[in-house]
């Protein structure tokens, strides 16, 4: 039992765990932030529990440099300090304790209180691989820590785990997902950041990421502005910021400004195409459709009818188009 | 790129072919087994691509020397035959479809000769009308300097009626056609672009300049010649860019003396994309108005290629009313919509090809070596 009435454990593993004791909250580093996984903040919740029921779990704390650091349990200390609480039991893990032991132990703590996100999996890869001497070894710690330890997944953790904070954000609430967070750390912070936001905000799928970030790009190159400054335009932020618009209204006309800036020939001529649809009164039942891109002139006719009744109305309708000045226009290959 | 290693193939070590284009090089060799290995040097390199084309592979063409132009389904080709001489080559153009084409793409030069110009003489025995040309995976006039391949090429073209040898090209290498017995029986052709499409995209390649000298040297030793605008490429400016070469060339050659133009706006496997993008950054090329053609090519969308192709047509027929401009790969449409006419109306493209090649260079149908 210790003089702090909490009786102590041995606790199995080669005596990481060297015991537990009641520490100030003024003696822990809390700036130092080498083991943190979790991607949580909000600790309302927790204090909340701990002020209920109690600290069911103390948090695995280490000596070091007169002072003690976190290797578990930033969360339950957030609570706690946020309660005012002075004091509180925790375990304590041996000083010389190396690092590549002290990650095993943070990310066991986080794994098996619940499932990783793709960031909490990137940084305990960064975690280990602070301490691993190459990558053979850092695969085998992965896989002993219950990590991925194929070789090309850990390269792109480990590229997660750089990213700016605005881009791992969304990573983290699965707003976007690991192969997107990854294309936009190859641009720059603003315009990755920028885009991870739109994209986290505007919840999109990948292939719209994908379309809308290479429409961003490719306008960028061709006219010589950066991507960030292309994202800045009236055409995307004047949409983001529209309060009428909801979701789906917003990345349809971000993607329509983005699409006829991209390609100004091929949307007009989409567009004079629908227009001339119009024009033709072909009724719901009748479509036109135009060659793909418009490259071949070949245009095909989808017809609808349940009777031989509305076919023939249908023909004869079709029979009337065929002599109205309109179809001219639409089958006009100069435009 | 200067070429820094030759490997040669163990089987041709000693070949007569090898050991002269060896006594014009002077670069460190590597005997290897196959071309296996050549290839696993080049994947290693951080740019494969452009590891490729600092190393020369000496080797035999395992398969034809003479094959069908690959071509593309969907659109009109002219039925050209390639004389598969070797691969790839030192200049680095940032549209070249090689890049993607090869895998790896390689220097390669083949020294079997004595089967190449077997397979030659059987096709000519056939009497056959062939316009056949070294310049489609490769530059045909980039081995000049270390293997006079024309000083061989152009004479056997020369002893025959029925077929012509096209050498095409971006350089100026042409001194080795000097006084060859040619009997106009080889073209003499040069890729043909804008200065600002040449200084952008066609790294290490001669200057417009320097081509159409080049060109009015071999008219003034009796060959044909032909220019290829292909790519075309399309910016702001490019119709007044391109009839400022048009007016060039016809001021450097006699329009009776050209046997055909050719226009071909750019036109690229998707896979070409990432390539360009990561080896030429500076490059717009990629981002133009692109649409996937019916092939599978991103090819520019069908009204911007027939406005840039009526006006360098027209440039062409306000100096030459009755120049033989083709189109490579291109539809029924675009042919209608910029020529007046669809190839069909005159027997297709082959045949229109063929009989400006029998018209300008003297082939005899049905008539083999002379």
């Amino acid at each position: 039992m210790g003089s702090d009435g909490y009786p102590r454990r041995h606790s199995p593993g080669g005596g990481r765990i060297t015991g537990l004791e009641t520490v100030r909250l003024t003696d822990i580093d809390f700036s130092d932030l080498t083991y943190r996984i979790t991607t949580r903040s909000s600790v309302d919740d927790l204090a909340a529990s701990i002020d209920r029921i109690g600290l069911l779990v103390p948090p695995l704390l280490k000596p070091q440099g007169g002072r003690l650091i976190i290797v578990s349990g930033f969360l339950r200390l957030g609570a706690l300090r946020q309660q005012g609480t002075e004091a509180t039991a925790a375990r304590m893990i041996s000083p010389q304790l190396d690092p590549l032991a002290c990650a095993h132990c943070a990310i066991a703590e986080n794994r098996w209180q619940r499932p990783l996100n793709m960031l909490e999996t990137a940084r305990a890869m960064a975690l280990l691989a602070g301490t691993a001497a190459d990558p053979g070894q850092l695969a085998a710690e992965a896989a002993a820590a219950g990590l991925p330890a194929n070789t090309g997944m850990i390269d792109k953790l480990l590229l997660a785990a750089e990213l700016p904070a605005a881009v791992q954000a969304p990573l983290a609430d699965g707003g976007i997902g690991l192969a997107m967070a990854l294309e936009l750390g190859r641009h720059s912070d603003d315009f990755s950041s920028a885009c991870a936001t739109m994209f986290g905000h505007l919840r999109l799928g990948l292939n719209r990421q994908r379309e809308l970030l290479g429409l961003m790009t490719e306008i960028a190159a061709r006219d010589d502005v950066t991507p960030f400054d292309l994202f800045q335009m009236d055409g995307i932020q004047q949409v983001l910021a529209d309060t009428e618009l909801d979701r789906p209204q917003k990345i349809g006309r971000i993607r329509d400004w983005l699409y006829h800036r991209r390609y100004p020939r091929l949307a007009a001529a989409e567009e004079a195409f629908r227009q001339n649809c119009r024009r033709l009164k072909l009724g719901e039942h009748i479509q036109l459709k135009p060659p793909r891109f418009f490259e071949s002139d070949r245009y095909a006719i989808q017809l609808h009818f349940r009777t031989v009744g509305e076919l023939k109305e249908r023909v004869q309708r079709l029979e009337s188009v065929c002599h109205d000045a309109v179809l001219r226009d639409v089958l006009m290959r100069d435009q | 790129m200067p070429i820094r290693r030759i490997y040669i193939d163990q089987q041709i070590q000693q070949a007569p072919e090898t050991r002269a284009l060896l006594s014009n090089i002077d670069l460190p060799t590597t005997v290897v087994t196959g071309a296996a290995e050549v290839y696993a040097a080049v994947q290693a390199a951080p740019d494969p691509i452009a590891f490729g084309k600092q190393v020369l592979y000496l080797t035999r063409n395992q398969g034809a020397f003479v094959r069908d132009c690959p071509g593309t389904s969907d659109y009109l080709c002219c039925g050209y035959r390639i004389l598969h001489v070797g691969t790839f080559c030192h200049m680095d153009c940032s549209y070249c479809i090689l890049q993607a084409y090869f895998h790896p793409p390689v220097m390669q030069f083949f020294v079997n000769h004595e089967d190449l110009f077997a397979e030659l003489a059987g096709l000519f025995r056939s009497g056959e009308v062939q316009r056949i040309g070294t310049g489609e995976f490769t530059d045909s006039l980039i081995w000049e300097r270390w293997t006079g391949l024309s000083r061989k090429l152009v004479p056997v073209f020369g002893r025959q009626n029925s077929a012509v040898l096209e050498l095409k090209t971006k350089t100026t290498a042409v001194t080795n056609l000097r006084g060859l017995a040619h009997r106009r029986k080889a073209i003499a052709a040069w890729s043909l672009n804008t200065p600002r499409v040449i200084a952008a995209e066609e790294k290490r390649t001669a200057a417009l300049e320097a081509r159409l000298e080049a060109a009015a040297r071999c008219e003034s030793w009796g060959y044909p010649v032909a220019f290829h605008f292909d790519p075309i490429v399309i910016y702001e400016g490019c119709e007044a860019d391109y009839r400022d070469v048009i007016e060039q060339m016809y001021a450097a050659v006699s329009a009776q003396n050209i046997v055909w133009i050719s226009l071909g706006s750019f036109r690229f496997m998707p896979s070409l994309k990432p390539i360009v993008a990561h080896r030429f950054q500076e490059s717009k090329l990629i981002y133009g108005e692109f649409v996937p053609g019916r092939d599978g090519k991103m090819r520019y969308f069908k009204p911007l290629r027939i406005e840039v192709y009526r006006a360098i047509v027209s440039a062409i027929r306000e100096i030459d009313p009755g120049a033989p401009v083709y189109f490579c790969m291109e539809d029924d449409e675009v042919w209608q919509e910029t020529l007046g006419f669809k190839p069909d109306d005159r027997g297709g493209v082959s045949q229109i090809l063929d009989e400006r090649a029998i018209e300008c260079c003297g082939l005899a149908a049905g008539k083999g070596e002379s």
